[in-house]
């Protein structure tokens, strides 16, 4: 979720369902071309997208710590493909280029969110699910669980730290012990997380939801940017899906 | 914000009880609007339950068997709706978290109003109101998750009092708060008065709201009565116990040098040095956030130092892990309900005991010292906060530490059982071991300090003997810590 520290960056001066929409129009486009370059193209355009818009960096860090899974990605589509136990295919050998397409895929793929999910606060995710008229009820739900998440990581805490500090010692033994030993950890978690949520129902009582219309105080409003953003996607993503009927694909 | 109207809520004669148990016994109050009434009592007492009547929780959503009356403006209750009743009495209760919905400050403040389907435009005037008269302004865009305690806290009254109630139910608002957090909500609540409403403050002490009160109850066992001011059970008095002197007391238990720690920010331990003798009591004093608790994780080793090291019972803590030290040193918890994690009292208490192979004796000689044999059977979950509070000191008691460190365990008891505690902490004392107490409240640290160390962001700004501390107006005043009873008494009459 939004870091403080972006809070003024460019891709922040449209609204956020212009960024879902721009993400997952790359991620929709990802899926349709099968060639090298277009993909190369797409990646290129996604971290350019990405460094312009102010999560550059952001992006780096993510693709720092996701090196090892793509380099073993490569790896096992660049040398294994051809042999696959699911199916049998008639080409033998190694598949440098498949490695390498679905390689610049998986990547670009990981920055595509980042455009919307680095960029978004919770308030303004639950607003964009509100403008794509998800149910009411469950945009809430999903509001209310992440407003708890902190309480829930400061319980688990809190009860870990009142077992140790009796002698319970959690991350010793091998695997199977260590995991056994959380069993008491979360189960008390879980019964609270029950509690909370009765508390909650009667607060929402409380706070007189539930009959009547309700108002929305909060709306994020389209900007001249942001029509040119979301036709500037459209206008793209139907060239790619030209190219994908008329000619298949690129 | 003015109401033109002068409301009243009266309550006649109200019973309650939760099947044979009898909670509130004849009950008779009334409050008018632009009116703070205080009702004072323990914990336990019946103030939650009172409040759940008065908010129609009770027997709208909580059962239970009620008789008497109650009504608002000639309304009786029983002729309207939960929501009715909440449109003109809400209430802000003790686990306020639970009442908060909005991922920001401003966000919360207007999910009542948007419920209220109210026009934007009157959205945004309430929520200005509310923003500024509860002083959030420069935290409007703020994530609640990233709030203290304290502001949590006023977030949960504004964004109750902002639907306009004409009767605002506070209960319990003060415990965990510090001196100048009760200072600010009395300043709440001043704001609430003149803007109309009428507030029903549920209490364990009055201290620091004299001057808004208009009117003081007590509730003793589900009995309420009207008292002044000077009512002698508003300030009862410790007994004095022996206090030793330096000279008397063993060698150092715990030695605390240099000790800087962080969390990954900025330090919140700079620079601490203490020593805790064998056969003495000392008290931790300071502000909310001032780096206590982050203190005291350091002396059984959930924490460890970033600099410097910390010496308990001749272990160094940065070679042992906290269930190593869990032998020596007895932490109870502030914020029982969530540290306690087992279904019953004898579970809890005795959990220590199982898991290191010590004797139930202890466990059961703990239950006794802190007056839980009769509970030893009961869920958690049922018992009031001041019983809480016990089960965890009598946890941490069971293991028989040499060392028994206490994080507010002050909160929700009554004067009776403070005694009781102050007296067995010099018992404890007098065994030769050293006991370590964190508090905001003055007159039980002038009980059972040997000395005192008053923290104030992330250093000891004052270490001495318990009156050279309290009453010393300077060092109360520059370390923002609560007036002892006497001096506070002075204060308010001038």
């Amino acid at each position: 979720m939004l870091m403080s520290s972006y809070s003024n960056i460019p891709l922040r001066k449209f609204n956020p369902s212009t960024r879902m929409f721009m993400s997952l129009t790359i991620i929709v486009l990802l899926f349709t071309v099968s060639s090298i370059p277009a993909v190369a193209v797409l990646l290129i355009a996604t971290l350019a997208i990405s460094i312009v818009g102010g999560v550059g960096k952001h992006a780096l860090k993510v693709l720092k710590i996701a090196a090892p899974m793509l380099l073993f990605a490569f790896l096992l589509w660049a040398l294994l493909h051809n042999y696959s136990l699911f199916y049998s295919s008639s080409n033998t050998g190694f598949a440098v280029d498949f490695g390498i397409y679905m390689t610049l895929r998986l990547v670009a793929l990981i920055v595509a969110p980042l455009i919307f999910i680095a960029t978004t606060t919770p308030s303004e995710l639950i607003a964009s699910l509100e403008s794509l008229k998800m149910p009411r009820n469950l945009v809430f739900l999903l509001g209310l669980t992440l407003r708890h998440i902190s309480g829930i990581a400061y319980e688990y805490k809190a009860i870990k730290e009142a077992q140790t500090s009796r002698g319970v010692e959690l991350d010793k033994g091998f695997l199977v012990k260590r995991i056994r030993n959380y069993i008491p950890v979360i189960i008390p978690l879980l019964i609270r997380s029950v509690e909370v949520a009765d508390k909650v129902t009667l607060a929402m009582e409380l706070k007189l939801y539930g009959k009547g219309k309700r108002t929305r105080f909060f709306t994020y409003e389209f900007k001249l940017a942001d029509y040119v953003a979301i036709s500037m996607s459209l206008a793209v993503l139907a060239l790619f899906l030209y190219f994908k009927l008329a000619f298949g694909g690129i | 914000m003015v109401s033109v109207q002068l409301k009243s809520i009266v309550v006649q004669d109200l019973h309650c009880s939760y099947g044979s148990r009898e909670v509130l016994r004849g009950v008779n109050l009334s409050v008018s609007s632009g009116e703070v009434a205080a009702i004072v009592g323990v914990s336990g007492s019946g103030k939650s339950t009172l409040a759940y009547c008065l908010s129609g929780i009770i027997p709208h959503k909580i059962e239970a068997e009620v008789s008497g009356e109650i009504s608002i403006d000639d309304t009786n209750y029983r002729e309207l709706s939960f929501r009715d009743i909440i449109s003109h009495v809400n209430i802000v209760m003790e686990d306020y978290e639970s009442q908060i919905f909005g991922l920001t400050v401003e966000e919360d403040i207007a999910f009542g109003l948007e419920n209220l389907g109210l026009p934007r435009s009157e959205i945004a005037n309430r929520l200005d109101w509310a923003l500024m008269a509860f002083d959030l302004i420069d935290r409007r865009k703020a994530l609640v998750s990233e709030l203290s305690g304290g502001l949590k806290q006023r977030l949960a009254i504004a964004s109750t009092a902002v639907l306009k109630p004409d009767f605002l139910i506070l209960d319990n608002p003060t415990s965990n708060l510090d001196w100048p957090g009760i200072l600010k909500l009395k300043q709440l609540v001043q704001e609430l008065k003149t803007s109309g409403s009428g507030v029903i403050l549920m209490l364990r002490k009055i201290k620091g709201f004299e001057e808004c009160i208009d009117k003081i109850y007590i509730l003793n066992s589900g009995s309420l009565r009207q008292v002044e001011f000077s009512n002698s059970a508003l300030t009862p008095q410790f007994k004095p116990l022996i206090r030793n002197s330096r000279e008397s007391v063993g060698s150092a238990l715990i030695s605390i040098e240099d000790v800087w720690f962080k969390y990954g920010g900025p330090y919140v331990l700079k620079g601490i040095n203490l020593k805790v003798y064998a056969g003495e009591s000392l008290v931790v004093m300071g502000c909310n956030g001032s780096g206590k608790t982050t203190l005291m994780k350091h002396l059984n080793g959930l924490l460890k130092p970033c600099k410097g090291r910390v010496v308990v019972c001749g272990r160094d803590t940065r070679n042992f892990s906290a269930a190593q030290m869990a032998r020596f040193v007895g932490l109870a918890f502030q914020d029982p309900d969530k540290h306690l994690f087992a279904e019953t009292v004898w579970e809890e208490v005795s959990f220590g005991c199982r898991n290191l192979n010590l004797p139930l004796e202890n466990a059961t000689k703990a239950l006794k010292l802190l007056k839980l044999v009769e509970l030893k059977d009961k869920p958690i979950h049922e018992l009031s906060m001041g019983e809480k509070v016990r089960v965890v000191v009598a946890s941490a008691l069971a293991l028989d530490p040499k060392v028994l460190v206490l994080d507010e365990p002050t909160t929700g008891q009554d004067y009776d059982l403070l005694q009781e505690l102050a007296y067995l902490i010099y018992k404890l004392k007098v065994s030769g071991k050293a006991v370590v107490v964190v508090t905001h409240d003055s007159d039980f640290a002038l009980a059972i300090a040997d000395r005192i160390a008053v923290m104030n962001d992330g250093k000891i700004a004052y270490c001495g003997k318990p009156m050279e501390i309290l009453y010393n107006e300077e060092v109360v005043e520059k370390a923002k810590l609560e007036p002892p009873s006497q001096a506070r008494l002075l204060e308010v009459r001038g």
